[in-house]
Formats: structure tokens, sequence, C-alpha cells
């Protein structure tokens, strides 16, 4: 046979061969109208290459979430659902469906879904710790001691992690273990006494309250340990350096990544979740002159923002 | 039948009737009549002439109704919209903690418009209060208002006298000094619903309670020689003057207004919260009692908000347009809110109605409004507001308006 006539053949097997599975049905719970959260949507939109046949916002409400479940459920019927934001992962743990479900824009996660399995994965917010820690190093030698304060309820499988990254890179991690707020001036005090050289704000709520923040800068300034903070809004105050995710668009891109894996077949057991693999550095050069410390080149190269 | 007096006899406007407290029958009379009707209601009609002069009793007659009924134009063109406010619970995102955070500044202007919606399937329910005491007429206290009603020009010359003529009488005029006293208790019941996360409907349903008093003393300015033979009040010769009061109450449902709102911006990181409100008014209310303008009005207005840190400023510009009458004319509130506490907001606006074509009464009204929200428990809304006029010279004013009410979501 000639090879001419072979090809209505190929064409036809070829076709059959690559037609598309059929296209997946996606329902999207918002936690609350916030701009973050939507431009997470346009991100998951952006990589996901199935459809969404639903969006819902929760406003903050819980009741109104149970009643987006349920409707989900009886009339949706989607093949996944997608959770952007706390809320709606909280509110889906609550009443956990059958289904899928790949969150986005969530902090901490584990501390959400709790540890026995469930068929939820997802972007979360949270930055590498292994990024911090090497943040910190690059800062120099002098820094060899890293201080954290933390709940453990909240941020302690992150310590373990952090611990184990900064042994890797030669660092020590001196964790200092409170169950309230109330206990975090005593337990930062502490830390300067065991003689750390920097403290690392955790994305703990613990330790975020107002006036544990305040009194921590305040401590940075007084005893020149420099600190890593969480935000701009904590490099502004006077955080030498701060870390945090760089697009909450590139997170919705990462959860989209992870609804095609899952509605494709991919992987196999459970999927674990992302951290954020853009992030944002912020260096405060006013903060690094108060505290006599030179910002090495390498931090400033990848630095989003210096505030002079 | 009209659309008034079906609305008032459907069970749901007997309903807020009663809820208002006001006595439902009207004192005798209309109320927008008060003025023109003092003195009989047909103008002045002096006292016959005795023999042998002919009748001078009607000669006032056109003067007076037409000065007295251009008040009246005044007292019915002041009864306008009432602007309201929806709550809306606004987030921002707390990128330490990762948590959407609700916003102080979400209790939101009183008077005037912000672009930010409801949110679908929510429903806002509101009652509020406002006293409104008129006080002046174009800059004229309404206690010491004076009309000078003149002779009707008997025998056609175009002249009034002259003096040392035979028609010298024409010279004569009545001085009335009007104290009048006019009042609404307005009533007014809201509701708001998110149609969907950017569209919102309402309806404003007002219960009116206006009150008019009209107290004259006219006085005959005898100008000519033969002035007490002619004209007098009284049957009996030196009836120079004659007192009259026309007291007017009347309580009913006011002009219910329907609204709607579209948020097609929101969240730009350049430009400000963007939304188009419609506003259209019916003419429920009966406007020979004051209740309402007898007109229907469409208002749209662009309103822009965007907030900075714990203050929101906006801005409201619109153009309304009445369907039965020349008095279309431009709305602006200019204004802001202020988040003092999380449960406290500060509100101030200026705001006016400007009538380009206007007849030059009140064409141009400029009010100043400070008010404020508490969030006294739970989702329960409190509101207090005052409106003084800036140009308390233009139309018919009072010193000023208080309002207060009461706001719950749903």
């Amino acid at each position: 046979m000639r090879p001419i006539l072979l090809l209505p053949v190929l064409i036809v097997f070829g076709v059959a061969g690559v037609t598309p599975a059929r296209a997946a049905d996606i329902a999207v719970i918002l936690s609350a109208p916030v701009d973050a959260y939507e431009e997470t949507l346009r991100g998951f939109e952006d990589t996901v290459g199935h459809r969404i046949v639903a969006e819902y916002d929760m406003q903050g409400d819980f009741n109104r979430g149970r009643k987006i479940l349920a409707e989900i459920r009886s009339d949706v019927q989607p093949d996944l659902i997608l959770a952007v934001g706390v809320w709606a992962l909280q509110a889906i743990v609550r009443d956990p469906p059958d289904i899928p479900v790949v969150f986005a824009m969530v902090l901490n996660p584990s501390t959400v879904i709790g540890s026995e399995p469930r068929n939820i994965t997802g972007a979360s917010m949270n930055v590498p710790v292994e990024q911090s820690i090497q943040l910190l190093e690059e800062l120099g030698p002098t820094i060899r001691r890293v201080g954290v304060i933390y709940s453990a309820a909240e941020t302690g499988y992150l310590v373990e992690k952090a611990a184990a990254a900064a042994q890797e890179r030669g660092l020590e991690l001196v964790a200092r273990e409170i169950a309230s707020s109330k206990q975090a001036v005593q337990a930062v005090n502490a830390l300067r006494a065991e003689g750390i050289d920097a403290l690392w704000i955790l994305p703990d709520e613990t330790v975020l309250d107002p006036t544990v923040l305040e009194y921590a800068l305040l401590w940075s300034y007084r005893y020149k340990i420099p600190l890593l903070g969480l935000s701009e809004r904590q490099a502004e105050m006077g955080a030498l350096l701060s870390v945090s995710f760089g697009s909450s668009r590139d997170i919705g891109r990462q959860a989209g990544e992870l609804a095609n894996v899952i509605l494709e077949g991919g992987g196999d057991g459970p999927i674990p979740y992302t951290t954020a693999r853009s992030i944002r550095v912020i260096v405060n050069l006013k903060a690094a002159e108060k505290l006599g410390v030179e910002i090495p080149e390498s931090i400033l190269a990848m630095a989003d923002t210096v505030i002079r | 039948m009209p659309v008034r007096s079906a609305f008032l006899r459907s069970s749901t406007a007997a309903l807020l009737l009663a809820a208002s407290g006001w006595p439902q029958s009207a004192v005798a009379g209309d109320v927008a009549d008060v003025v023109t009707d003092l003195y009989g209601g047909d103008g002045i009609l002096l006292a016959p002439t005795p023999p042998p002069f002919p009748s001078h009793a009607p000669h006032f007659i056109a003067s007076s109704l037409g000065e007295l009924s251009d008040l009246n134009d005044a007292l019915t063109a002041n009864i306008g919209l009432f602007p309201f406010s929806s709550v809306v619970a606004g987030f921002t995102f707390d990128v330490e903690l990762g948590v959407p955070v609700r916003t102080a500044e979400s209790l939101g202007p009183i008077l005037s418009e912000r672009a930010p919606t409801l949110g679908e399937g929510n429903l806002y329910l509101g009652l509020s209060y406002s006293r409104i005491d008129f006080k002046r007429f174009d800059g004229d206290s309404l206690d010491d208002l004076s009309l000078t009603f003149t002779h009707e020009d008997v025998n056609g010359d175009g002249v009034l006298g002259p003096a040392g003529t035979p028609f010298a009488f024409e010279t004569d005029q009545i001085l009335v000094e009007l104290d009048l006293e006019i009042e609404q208790d307005l009533l007014a019941f809201y509701a708001t619903y998110g149609l969907t996360d950017r569209w919102d409907l309402g309806i404003i349903v007002p219960v009116i309670h206006s009150s008019a008093r009209a107290e004259a003393h006219g006085t005959i300015v005898r100008n000519s020689p033969n002035s007490e033979l002619i004209h007098n009040f009284a049957p009996e010769r030196g009836g120079d003057s004659a007192d009259s009061t026309v007291d007017r109450s009347a309580t009913g449902i006011g002009d219910v207004i329907l609204r709607t709102k579209y948020n097609f911006l929101r969240d730009d990181p350049t430009w400000p919260d963007l939304a188009v409100v419609g506003l259209v008014k019916l003419p429920t209310g009966d406007e020979d009692d004051l209740l309402g303008t007898g007109e229907t009005n469409v208002l749209g207005l662009f309103v822009a908000s965007r907030t900075y840190g714990s203050v929101t400023p906006h801005l409201n510009l619109g153009y309304e347009v009445s369907t039965d009458s020349d008095q279309n004319n431009l709305r602006y509130f200019v204004g802001g809110d202020w988040a003092v506490s999380p449960s406290v907001t500060l509100a101030l606006d200026v705001f006016g109605r400007w009538e380009p074509n206007g007849d030059e009464v009140g064409d141009h009204i400029v009010d100043l409004a400070v008010g404020a929200k508490w969030n006294a428990v739970g989702d329960l809304l409190l509101t207090g507001n005052i409106q003084v006029p800036i140009n308390r010279n233009e139309g018919l004013r009072p010193d000023f308006v208080w309002t207060v009410g009461l706001e719950m979501p749903f």
C-alpha cells in the first residue's frame, strides 16, 4: 500500500487518539468580596483546563457558605470545588463533600484541614520556610541563631520544617512556644537572653497581636537585633526585611495546575498542598542604618521594594 | 381611578399610616391652600360700599389671589426626594493573617450614595424620622411676611390713581402681615435588596404629616381722601383692619420612591468605585395636602467613592427630570464618611439642587449635613443627622432638619 493512502487512516486514528477527555465542571466559592480573591480566581482561570460552571461568594457568612454547599451538591454537582480563602475552606471542612476540593489563598492550611486524610489539597499563601531561612543566612555570617515565638496549634508544623531547614544551612532555630499573646513579650525577652541574632515573625495569629508586634519592633531597635517580618506593612513599621507571597494571581495559577492534575487523573495518592512559588521581598534601609546592618547586594538584588 | 387614591386604599398603606401614630383625617380644606384660603378663599372682599358710591368691595381680589398663590407654589415645590443610603459590608485583606477583615468604614454615608452595593441576597430594612419646620421664604422669616395688594385699575388707563383725580382711590392698598407655620413630620420605611452582587433594588415609602397655619392681619393703607368712605373691612366706616386664620393638617402616604443602584466598577487599582443610581418618585402623595408634589420625577445619579484607610470620600452627580413641570434640576453631593471606631462612623455632605431654568425662587438650594451612624448592638445601626441650609435666603427653608433612624440587615 502506498504510504499516501495511509494518510486518511492516520488522520482518523490520530484525531481519535488526541480527542480531549470531557472537560470537567468546577464550582468556585469565594470567602469574601476582596480583590486578592478575585485576582486568585483570575489566575485559576489562566491555567485550569476545565469549565467553571458556578461561582459563589460567601461574603464572610458561614450560613451563606452552608447554603452554597447545599446548592452545589444538589444543583451544580461539579467534579471539583475551588475554595478561595480560608473561610470557604473552613465551610467545606465543616461539611466535606465527596468530590475533590482545591483551595487557594489559605495560610497554614494544615491547621484548617487537620491531620486526617481528606480529598483536599491546594495552593497556600505560605512562603516556603527554606526561602525565609535562606534570606536570613544571606544577611551575613553574624546571623547564626534565629529566634521564633509560636503557638503549637497554629505554626508548630512550620517550626519543625524551619528547624530542619535552618540546620541544613548551618543556622540554629531557637523556638519559644507560647499559649497566648500575653506570653509573647516575655518570650521575646527570653530569646534575647538566649543570644539570638535575628527574630523571625511567623504567620501566627497568637504572635501577630498588634501590641506584640509593636513591642518586637521596638525591641529590635533597642537591642539591634534584625527582625524578619511578613508584609510590606511590617517593613514600613521598622522590620529590617519582610517576605510575603508575591502574587495572588500566581497562587491561583498554582491551584489551577493542581486542579488539572486531579481532574485528569494524574498523581498517585494524596497530593500535598503547595507553598507560594512567587515571593516578595521588602528591605528597609532606614532600619538597616539604625541597626548598624549592611544589607548584602544579593538581598538588594532580589528585593521588590526598598524603603529608604 | 387615580393612582393616589388606589394606593391609599391598600391595606399596606393603611398599616403604615397606623404605624405613624398620626391622626388620619385631614382638617377640612387642603393644606396647600392654607394661604389662599385666608379671608374666605376668594381673595379679599371688602365690605360693600354704602350708597351713593358704586361697589369697591371686589377691587383687591385679583391682586390678593395672585400674591397668595405664589407662596403656595413655593410650598409644594419644596417637597422632594429623601435621599437614603444603603449599608455595605466591606472587606479588606490582611496579608499577615491571611484573612479578610471587615472594614470599619462599612457604616457608610447617611444622605448620599456610595458605589458599593449590598451583595446578592442581602436585605436591609430601615426606618427614619425627620422633622422639618420651615422658617424662611426667600430670606424672609415666615412669621414676618408681608404682602401688599394693590387696587384694581378700574378705569383701565394703566395707571393707579393718580392722586388728585377722581380715581385717586386706586392708590389705596391693603397690607397683609402674615405669620406662617409650616411643618412636616416624615416617617420613612425603606427596604433595599441585593439582586446580584452588583445590583440593588429598593423602595422608600414615606408617611408624612403636614401641618400649616396662616395668621393674617390685613390693614388698609389709605392713600386717598375718600378711602374711609369706600374701602373698609367692616360694614361701618373706619374698618381699617381684619384678621384671618387658617389652620390645616393632613397625614398620608407621601410620594413613594423606587430606587436601583448598579456598581459597575469595583476595587480597581486606579479608579474609584463607580456606580449609577436611578430613582423614580411616584405621585402617590396628595399634593393638595403637601404630602407629595403631584409629579413623577426621575433622577439619575453617577456615584464615585473610594476608601482610604478609615475615610471614604464620595461624589454624586445627577439630573432629575420632572414629567409634569419644568422643574428639571441638577443634583450634587460631595462628602465623605469617617470610621472613627469600629462601631461609629461620622458623615458629612454638602449637597445641592440647581434648576438652570428656574423661576428664580429657590433655584439653587445648598445644604450641609452632618451625622453619625452607630453600630449599637449586633447588626443594628442607629443613625442621627442634622441638615442646615447653606444659602438660607433661597426658597422655602427650615433653620435645620433633624433625622434619626435605624437600619437592620437580614
